[in-house]
């Protein structure tokens, strides 16, 4: 058991060539996001440092199987298991997914000299179908085509409220208080009643705008991404990402997603001088992301 | 990732699964969400008046509750009436011998002409003897 054990912590007979390094720091960053976001529920809270902390310290833990196969299992039990009975939002499936990707990557590495290029379009590949089936999924509502959810968002969700009031012209008093009787509604004990949206002609422009900017982005990153290098499309796909997370991340952050994403793009980015930059600009956004946990807007408040 | 966003089509379109869940990658596209669902559960005494309360008032029940609005399904509102019914005292003014059906209702927020309503969109009933 204790030689098992072993094979399985020691370090296989690869030289540490550029990309082997650079995989390491992509293993190095996986932890560190697990660490950081995967830390919703107690059990995970509790378990997670456990495992992540000892292989973030030491090379030879994070590129055994033996770690990865446990954090699949560990997580993908859940994901896959209980994914329809509790509230597990479509990142957590990615991180999934992904952790299956550096599995069968530290077994493909043996075996083909093209295991680091297949893993970096494995990333890319990875990015384009989620925008792909997203663009696909608001395709499949009708309510998202003719503006109907980004109205409802606007006045629903206070992560818009100030964009509301600036570019939809609506008095902020009031669309707290349509928010307050919203939140009455999700606490009824009637099941007849109803509550009335604020509405107004620029707020449907600016809801209808939204729905088919959000369209276009996503599926401009899906294409992008998708598109065989010798296409011109693939060119722009770091620009297109680029967009998105500056006009979406403000307003909107899902930080979990966010760190992934930042993550696959900065796998993504290919060896050539004129993409090294956005190798810089993905791990800042990477690093930058945990600390949309800090809640700086009770900061604000207490220091005035 | 095909894998479950056909899932989630299907879980959505048979079986009222939230479409934004289940790994489809559909998030941000409808009104209809587990978040912004609510759970009824109706008591009908003999006299046939209507005692309800949401389960979103509900702490205890937090977990049952959310996995009923993501996919309802009949095993998930047995488990939540047998423990209604154990608690009962707790949340109606009513006897346990007065009872005459149960009611379990997943409702969501739907959008028609300016207002937002509850629409049922599934339904578990039991009488109780």
């Amino acid at each position: 058991m204790k030689s098992k054990l072993n094979n399985c912590l020691l370090k296989e007979n690869i030289l540490p060539t550029s990309d082997y390094k650079f995989f390491d720091l992509i293993l190095v960053m996986t932890l560190l996001m697990f660490l950081y976001i995967t830390n919703d529920l107690p059990f995970y809270a509790i378990f997670i440092p456990l495992f992540t902390i000892p292989a973030i310290l030491f090379e030879r833990i994070r590129q055994s199987y033996f770690i990865w196969v446990f954090i699949f299992l560990y997580f993908g039990w859940f994901y896959i298991f209980k994914g329809t009975e509790r509230y597990v939002p479509n990142h957590k499936y990615l991180y999934f997914l992904f952790i299956l990707l550096i599995i069968i990557t530290l077994y493909a590495r043996k075996k083909s000299k093209e295991w680091f290029y297949i893993f970096r379009s494995s990333c890319q590949y990875m990015i384009g179908f989620i925008f792909l089936l997203a663009t696909i999924g608001k395709f499949l509502a009708p309510e998202f085509l003719n503006g109907t959810f980004f109205k409802f968002t606007l006045l629903t969700d206070p992560r818009f409220f100030n964009f509301t009031e600036i570019v939809g012209g609506i008095d902020k008093a009031k669309v707290w208080s349509t928010y307050h009787e919203f939140l009455d509604l999700k606490t009824t004990s009637n099941s007849l009643e109803s509550i009335q949206l604020l509405d107004s002609n620029r707020l449907n422009i600016l809801a209808l705008y939204l729905s088919y900017w959000t369209i276009l982005i996503e599926g401009a990153i899906a294409l992008t991404f998708l598109v065989k290098e010798s296409f011109v499309l693939s060119k722009y796909r770091n620009w297109v990402l680029l967009i998105f997370i500056v006009t979406t991340y403000p307003i909107a952050t899902v930080p979990g997603f966010a760190i992934l994403l930042a993550l696959l793009a900065f796998i993504s980015v290919r060896k050539t001088k004129s993409e090294k930059v956005w190798k810089l600009v993905y791990l800042i956004t990477f690093m930058l992301i945990p600390l949309f946990k800090i809640p700086f807007m009770k900061i604000f408040e207490t220091l005035l | 990732m095909t894998i479950f966003f056909v899932r989630n089509i299907y879980l959505s379109k048979t079986q009222q699964m939230d479409s934004w869940m289940g790994g489809g990658m559909r998030m941000f596209a409808e009104i209809d969400k587990s978040l912004n669902r609510i759970v009824f559960v109706k008591i009908f005494d003999k006299n046939d008046q209507v005692h309800a309360i949401n389960l979103n008032e509900i702490e205890k029940f937090k977990n049952v509750n959310m996995s009923l609005r993501v996919l309802p399904n009949e095993k998930k509102s047995k488990i939540l009436q047998k423990r209604i019914l154990s608690d009962f005292n707790d949340f109606f003014d009513l006897k346990k011998e007065d009872i005459s059906s149960i009611v379990i209702s997943v409702n969501k927020l739907s959008y028609n002409e300016s207002s937002l309503i509850l629409n049922e969109i599934w339904r578990y009933e039991e009488q109780v003897k």
